[in-house]
């Protein structure tokens, strides 16, 4: 298992926002509030909100993996570190934001076509969360996004389920963001670091399966 | 200014029957356009107050009390600039579904009122 590397807070890509802990005037804990409620009322400052409809997203699945917790570790957890929680909530802020503008090709001298940093790390977040046993923690962008043809490097922060074949799961998941990049993006993708590491979850035990704890 | 005001809310109905697109976001900055919409909301409720005690204005305030388009549109030194912020579907390609909502801009009906266009903006905000 690689150790995690949280990036530094002072990076460009994370300190060119203005309110480090909002999405268009919107905390995450006001998000999964509004998530909690069954996003009603409505709220078309949330809705109508790239940004909050990326996180809101995220959050989403989180929910679902978080309540997949067996309730034996639900229990412990108190005692345990459950900072990874923090560091992916953290992540998926700073991931929401919109970011650089990637350029789209266009033959029309007139046309200025893009899309956002921050949709293709959501949609890299999203692509990696559908990986079976993968929550990802955090996502960056190393390189020119903003120049066609400069080569870009992904950088994945992913959490396992706990006994689960790790050099697998981080071969599916480069497979899984690769073709959502190739779909969606004109990058030049020089390679994709994943970095896996292991968290208090345990795989929900099957319908009449055993549990196999490790 | 009517005129591309109108123009504007027509090009977000043609953004919005763009197949692939699931959301159209506001072109501009959140804060420029919540501002815009409080200062025409605070001229409408004033103009409708100053209508009710003369009697005029009304159409003033009708005009000014329409939703702001999602997409912008503004005329700049080389004609007209067309701005769409979008949300595109993940099963979808969103470079393929931005070029479509570039061309469908630059194809409508409307725009070939217009002598030249400046620049057409699309930018993806969200794959959903």
């Amino acid at each position: 298992m690689t150790p995690s590397h949280t990036p530094d807070s002072t990076a460009p890509w994370f300190a060119a926002d203005d309110e480090p802990d909002h999405l268009d005037g919107h905390t995450i804990e006001e998000l999964s509030d509004y998530l909690d409620r069954g996003k009603e009322p409505a709220d078309p400052s949330v809705d109508e909100s790239a940004a909050c409809r990326i996180a809101l997203a995220s959050l989403e699945r989180l929910h679902g993996a978080m309540g997949s917790m067996v309730q034996e570790e639900a229990d412990r957890a108190p005692a345990r570190d459950d900072s990874w929680v923090t560091t992916i909530l953290d992540g998926i802020v700073r991931d929401s934001r919109s970011g650089r503008d990637i350029p789209i090709s266009h033959p029309a001298p007139t046309a200025r076509l893009s899309v956002t940093e921050g949709a293709v790390r959501g949609l890299l977040r999203a692509a990696g969360d559908s990986v079976d046993n993968i929550i990802v923690g955090r996502c960056r962008l190393d390189g020119d996004v903003t120049t066609p043809g400069v080569p870009v490097t992904v950088t994945v922060d992913a959490n396992v389920y706990r006994g689960e074949n790790i050099p697998t799961l981080a071969d599916n998941l480069r497979s899984a963001l690769l073709d959502a990049l190739h779909s969606h993006t004109e990058l030049t993708i020089a390679g994709i670091d994943v970095t896996i590491r292991d968290i208090f979850l345990i795989k929900p035990e099957p319908e009449g399966g055993v549990q196999n704890h490790d | 200014m009517t005129d591309l005001a109108e123009f504007a809310r027509e090009m977000e109905s043609v953004v919005r029957s763009v197949p692939g697109v699931t959301a159209v976001y506001p072109a501009t900055p959140v804060v420029v356009t919540v501002v815009a919409t409080v200062v025409a909301t605070v001229a409408s409720t004033v103009s409708t107050a100053v209508s009710a005690v003369v009697g005029a204005g009304g159409e003033a305030a009708a005009e000014l009390a329409k939703t702001p388009a999602l997409v912008s549109v503004s005329t700049g030194k080389d004609g007209l600039r067309v701005a769409a912020s979008i949300g595109v579907a993940s099963g979808d390609s969103s470079t393929e579904v931005c070029r479509r909502v570039h061309d469908s801009i630059a194809e409508s009906g409307g725009i070939t009122e217009f002598t030249a266009i400046d620049t057409i903006t699309v930018t993806v905000a969200s794959i959903d």
